[in-house]
């Protein structure tokens, strides 16, 4: 039916006919509100489209852009975790406590990776084993993995860490011109997860599992080993996100990350993955990203109180949701 | 609630309904008096669906009107349908499944007026009121997920009564149930009738048809092809209305193979169903297994697909045990289940033909491997003209497709996991006349070229026309065997329902 409306309306203009070819594509309306943000900010300020702002922008939602990937699958794949933010604290504070005690570089880097893969795997098993949405699992482990950051770093940011030339100033502050070497990891992770999405039998099966587990299961894909997998790379990612902002900061907070689940499933909402799962795709979460990446830099540039950065998000969801539902021609998402 | 009129029950006049320019119904009128049970049939696509959202005023004619006891309807408002008393009991039951029986007869009744306060007892007895009309004994305390699909059905019809319904439509109210179910409906219904209710029956089965309706409406590509007295037309006759001059392609499986090996066989399998089954099966055969809902004839065949898992008992493939822990070790081993209900389990309906055959491509790859869109393109194309569905519907989403197109697509994807062992389950349920013709004939030519076949169905003349034996089943047990040529309709239902054999 709605198709059958977009095409009375492409036939009444060129422009029109464009518009809803567009519409078509999966990740155009999110294309078009970044553009449309975007042109904003350069009209408004001047200071906006400077390449020194830009980089900006791109250096501050990369943390968060690690986080949003793996986010980003476990709804693909049907699924949800909140528990990142606590991921990324408690694998920045293992890090920095195991540079702090005089392991090596490479042990410390592979210990904060391996607290995201264990974290993000015990979510995956607690919820397959007892049966529980992954909601809960990820909601009790939150708290969990947060209180495990605060003990271990006595509540107190960990400091005092020996200098490592390779791993703060190199990895950490240095970059090709303005591109940092860690949003560059960032975004050389999100385009070989998103070839992997879209070409291979595994991203296939991903999304045909979130899509419709049962029939999933009995075409004979494993249904829960997915789920599994999907659920310990998200950890894995918020694990390399802890380890890279300790290598930018040069400490790491217990209380870091607090929060970044609103920001993280906004930008993965507003990017366009179906909430039932089986839809999406890692460039519309990017885009998703950017799009409360500027805004938020917009607020400071506007001079707008910072206590507002909080809502951004949220309203951006919001009226995201909004144009989604009009372009449906005010459908639920569920039909 | 009886209200006996002198005025028909129900008469619609000159309904129309195009979508897309496409005519759905054109210039359709009917009549339906009090205490009548009306059988509407047609084809998929013949429009009953249609008729029946304008009817519950999910859907706003073109043109034409609906009067119900002589008065007229607002069309396109369900508010307006429900309170002029038409209810209307759909295919996919639309409950709350964690509330009780009685909350579920009573909630139709309490969104109708607010604030109205109505104790758990007074809601009890009212339920237990119109389930006593209905004859039926489900317990009003019992949580709506607890019941059997027969059951819930009665609660549904329930609902429907207790909303004020005089004009009752049941669109294909048997498909899911079994023989004895649908005999407990069928009195029901007939109380119902003999009450003053008008009732109209949807289904593609019909001998049910038959059996319970006093006259039958068919419709054909969206125009009315008539109306006649249920005993003034044969089932033939009824056929021939809905399908126009093309015969259904029908036929008894010949040429059955007898002694070939054994490809399969199970002893003493166990399963919270089954219970100490046995069976062999020789390759190139078509086994059917005829049961009631609950006998275990489905649960067998997940058995074999590696869909349950069971509790006791060995599973012979080639000689060599078995035991399988997912649906992918059966693939692998040539046993593909083919899923009954394509609207909840089977398919990707969001999806194109194309996605759901190369989901099950995509099964056989390992992890991490490059997909190639123009295999995919060509396997699959090769699949829907294997089952005879037209080319350009590859690239359609499967809810555009019509039931008999997403069953075929559904036995398309089977195929493309190279069975062996072809476990179907109800495979033609909800499926019209033409394309379970073509889907026998499918099945059959798979049959004469080698793969072994298993059939449940809830449809025992299905069985008896392409099967080369059937296993009746009990309780989780197989009662009898019996070879399709010594049996018709009723010998079969005897066999799967009677305790004495």
């Amino acid at each position: 039916m709605s198709d059958h409306e977009s095409d009375m309306r492409s036939s009444a203009s060129p422009v029109l006919q464009f518009a809803s070819r567009l519409a078509k594509k999966d990740d155009a309306g999110i294309a078009v509100a970044l553009i449309v943000f975007l042109l904003i900010g350069a009209t408004t300020n001047q200071y906006f489209m400077t390449s020194d702002n830009l980089f900006g922008i791109l250096q501050n939602i990369t943390f968060l852009g690690f986080l949003a990937i793996g986010v980003g699958l476990v709804l693909m794949a049907g699924e949800i975790d909140i528990s990142i933010g606590s991921i990324f604290g408690l694998s920045a504070v293992c890090t920095a406590l195991a540079l702090r005690s005089e392991y090596g570089l490479v042990e410390a880097v592979c210990i904060g990776l391996m607290v995201g893969v264990v974290c993000g795997f015990l979510n995956a098993v607690f919820a397959l084993a007892i049966q529980v949405p992954f909601v809960v699992i990820t909601l009790a482990t939150l708290g969990i993995y947060r209180a495990l950051a605060l003990v271990l770093a006595d509540g107190r940011p960990v400091s005092g860490i020996k200098d490592n030339e390779l791993f703060f100033d190199t990895f950490g502050q240095g970059g090709f011109g303005q591109l940092s070497y860690i949003t560059l990891l960032f975004i050389i992770i999100a385009v070989v997860v998103e070839l992997v999405l879209k070409k291979t039998s595994s991203g296939f099966r991903l999304l045909a599992v979130g899509s419709n587990p049962l029939a999933a299961k009995l075409v004979g894909y494993d249904v829960n080993r997915t789920r599994m997998m999907v659920l310990t790379f998200s950890g894995f990612l918020a694990g390399a996100s802890g380890v890279c902002s300790v290598a930018y900061l040069r400490t790491a907070g217990p209380t870091a990350g607090t929060g970044y689940e609103l920001s993280v499933l906004a930008a993965v909402i507003i990017g366009g993955v179906s909430l039932t799962g089986g839809r999406g795709s890692i460039l519309g979460v990017m885009m998703g990203l950017a799009v409360i990446g500027v805004i938020q830099n917009l607020i400071v540039l506007w001079g707008i109180s910072p206590n507002w950065t909080q809502a951004v998000s949220g309203i951006v969801l919001i009226a995201a949701m909004a144009l989604a539902w009009f372009t449906r021609g005010g459908k639920g998402t569920t039909q | 609630m009886n209200r006996v009129s002198q005025t028909s029950c129900l008469k619609i006049e000159g309904i129309s309904k195009a979508f897309n320019n496409h005519q759905v119904l054109s210039d359709i009128s009917l009549e339906i008096e009090p205490g009548e049970i009306r059988a509407l049939l047609g084809a998929n696509g013949a429009g009953k669906s249609t008729l029946i959202k304008i009817l519950s005023g999910a859907l706003v004619p073109d043109n034409g009107e609906i009067f119900v006891s002589g008065k007229p309807v607002q069309t396109g408002s369900i508010g307006a349908a429900r309170s002029a008393g038409i209810a209307v009991v759909n295919q996919e039951l639309m409950l709350f499944p964690d509330r009780s029986v009685a909350e579920n007869i009573v909630a139709a009744n309490i969104s109708a007026k607010p604030f109205v306060f109505l104790s758990a007892t007074s809601r009890r007895k009212m339920a237990r009121q119109i389930l006593d009309r209905l004859g039926s004994t489900v317990d009003v305390d019992q949580r709506l997920e607890d019941l059997s699909l027969s059951d819930r059905q009665f609660v549904e019809i329930a609902r429907a009564l207790c909303a004020g319904g005089d004009l009752l439509i049941l669109d294909e109210p048997t498909s899911a149930l079994s023989a004895v179910e649908c005999d407990g409906l069928f009195k029901a219904l007939k109380v119902l009738a003999s009450q003053g209710t008008a009732i109209v029956f949807v289904s593609h089965r019909l001998d049910e048809v038959k059996e319970l309706t006093d006259s039958v409406t068919i419709l054909r590509d969206g125009k009315l092809e008539g109306n006649w007295e249920t005993s003034s037309i044969d089932i033939e006759g009824i056929t021939h209305a809905m399908v126009g001059d093309v015969e259904p392609t029908i036929r008894r499986r010949t040429g059955a193979k007898v002694d070939t090996n054994t490809v399969l066989e199970l002893k003493n399998i166990e399963t919270d169903i089954l219970n100490d089954v046995s069976l062999s099966i020789k390759e190139g055969q078509i086994v059917g297994f005829a049961g009631l809902e609950g006998s275990g004839t489905s649960a067998l065949l997940e058995v074999m697909g590696g869909v349950i898992p069971t509790k006791a008992g060995d599973l012979f493939l080639d000689e060599i045990p078995k035991s399988f822990k997912h649906v992918a070790e059966a693939i692998a081993d040539g046993l593909v289940f083919m899923p009954p209900e394509r609207k909840h389990g089977g398919l990707w309906l969001d999806r194109t033909s194309k996605y759901n055959i190369a989901a099950a491509f995509v099964q056989r790859l390992a992890p991490l491997k490059l997909l190639n869109d123009r295999k995919i393109t060509q396997t699959s194309l090769a699949r829907i003209e294997e089952v005879q569905v037209r080319t350009t519907a590859l690239d359609t989403e499967l809810n555009f497709l019509s039931g008999g197109n997403q069953q075929r697509v559904l036995l398309g994807r089977c195929l493309e996991q190279n069975p062996r062992i072809l476990l179907l389950n109800d495979f033609t349920r909800g499926v019209d006349v033409k394309a379970k013709g073509l889907i026998h004939d499918i099945v059959v030519q798979l049959a004469s070229e080698g793969m072994t076949i298993c059939i449940v169905s809830s449809e025992f003349g299905e069985l008896i026309q392409i099967c080369d034996r059937i296993i009746c089943m009990q309780k989780g047990q197989i009662v009898a065997e019996v070879a399709p040529e010594d049996v018709d309709d009723l010998a079969l239902l005897r066999l799967a329902s009677s305790t004495a054999t």
